[in-house]
């Protein structure tokens, strides 16, 4: 039960933070809020987790979770894949840099 | 022709990547008419360093295969910082373009009034196109010019000009395959002014290998969508 307490603890506290931290993008931001929520719903219990999603028009909690699942998977996909371009464009970028200081030598 | 009667304010450029096959073919005939030429090793793993340390070009080497964009790209940079070119061409080393067209866009760019000319395969003989690529290119080329609201024949041509004035205008990010896309959309939301002269493309059993593959419109549409959402 403690253990419980803590973890719904830790989860309302990063969906809180998913709002106020600073992020690069509105995928990270999401990745986070959805995440703290699945979590969150994972550790309060199958009535509260019913009660949310007949309240959202979900057929059942197992559903909810099914949906949220999916939503962070593909969330998380994006957000790495976005990180991944980031990264090779400032490869290139550096690369590229090295080749003209090369080439003026 | 003598060397002095050459172009010399503009400047071909020229990625490559693993032509080592064909790019002296290609460089000894644009060396007729244009005095420099700046070619881009884009990571080539096959002999195309050696090959072009022989010939009378700018060599300018990229540690690993970047993409044809990231290319190009350090071509125009190099340009700005280093020379007092007036105009570029930019050619593909796998010699599908003819060269008379680009000394006819090179000529056209230092009296024309636009920034920037397209090169397009489908003014003119259209029939060189095979009709799959031509159908696929069609596709994308009318989704394109709905999106950035541009009236283009083609797209996706390596053979274009730009004034230099008009590449510092130009805020091209690095993709891999968007390069084009990128130019594209960068122009329709710039000042800068455009206009398509018609360029042949001969595709060579060698160009066809080496070419883009017709399931890369999916590719660039992908990357069309993703820029506009991202600006």
């Amino acid at each position: 039960m403690i253990l419980q307490y803590v973890f719904i603890y830790v989860f309302v506290l990063l969906f809180v933070y998913s709002f106020i931290r600073p992020f690069t993008s509105i995928a990270a931001r999401m990745f986070l809020t959805v995440g703290s929520l699945l979590g969150l719903l994972s550790v309060s219990g199958l009535g509260f987790s019913t009660f949310i999603a007949e309240a959202l028009g979900v057929s059942g909690s197992r559903d909810l979770f099914l949906y949220l699942g999916l939503m962070t998977i593909f969330i998380f996909v994006f957000v790495t894949w976005e990180r991944h371009k980031n990264l090779e464009d400032k490869i290139t970028k550096l690369s590229i840099e090295i080749s003209l200081n090369q080439a003026k030598e | 022709m003598s060397r002095s009667s050459f172009i010399e304010d503009v400047y071909v450029v020229i990625p490559c990547y693993n032509e080592g096959a064909v790019i002296a073919s290609v460089i000894n005939i644009l060396s007729n008419s244009f005095k420099n030429i700046v070619v881009i090793n884009d990571g080539s793993t096959d002999d195309t360093e050696e090959v072009l340390n022989g010939l009378d070009v700018v060599q300018i080497k990229h540690p690993l295969n970047l993409g044809q964009g990231a290319a190009i790209f350090t071509g125009f940079e190099f340009l700005k910082r280093n020379t007092d070119a007036l105009a570029c061409v930019t050619f593909d080393a796998d010699g599908q373009h003819s060269p008379l067209d680009a000394v006819l866009f090179a000529e056209e760019i230092k009296k024309c009034e636009e920034d920037v000319i397209f090169g397009s395969r489908f003014l003119g003989n259209q029939n060189e196109v095979p009709l799959l690529k031509r159908l696929v290119l069609k596709g994308v080329i009318k989704i394109t010019n709905f999106l950035t609201n541009m009236s283009l024949t083609d797209t996706h041509n390596g053979l274009k000009a730009f004034k230099l004035k008009a590449l510092t205008q130009l805020q091209t990010n690095l993709y891999r395959s968007a390069f084009e896309t990128e130019l594209i959309i960068n122009i329709a939301k710039s000042d800068l002014s455009y206009k398509e002269l018609p360029s042949r493309i001969v595709y060579t059993e060698y160009s066809r290998k080496k070419g883009q593959k017709l399931v890369n419109g999916f590719i660039i549409v992908e990357d069309l969508v993703r820029m506009l959402m991202k600006k």
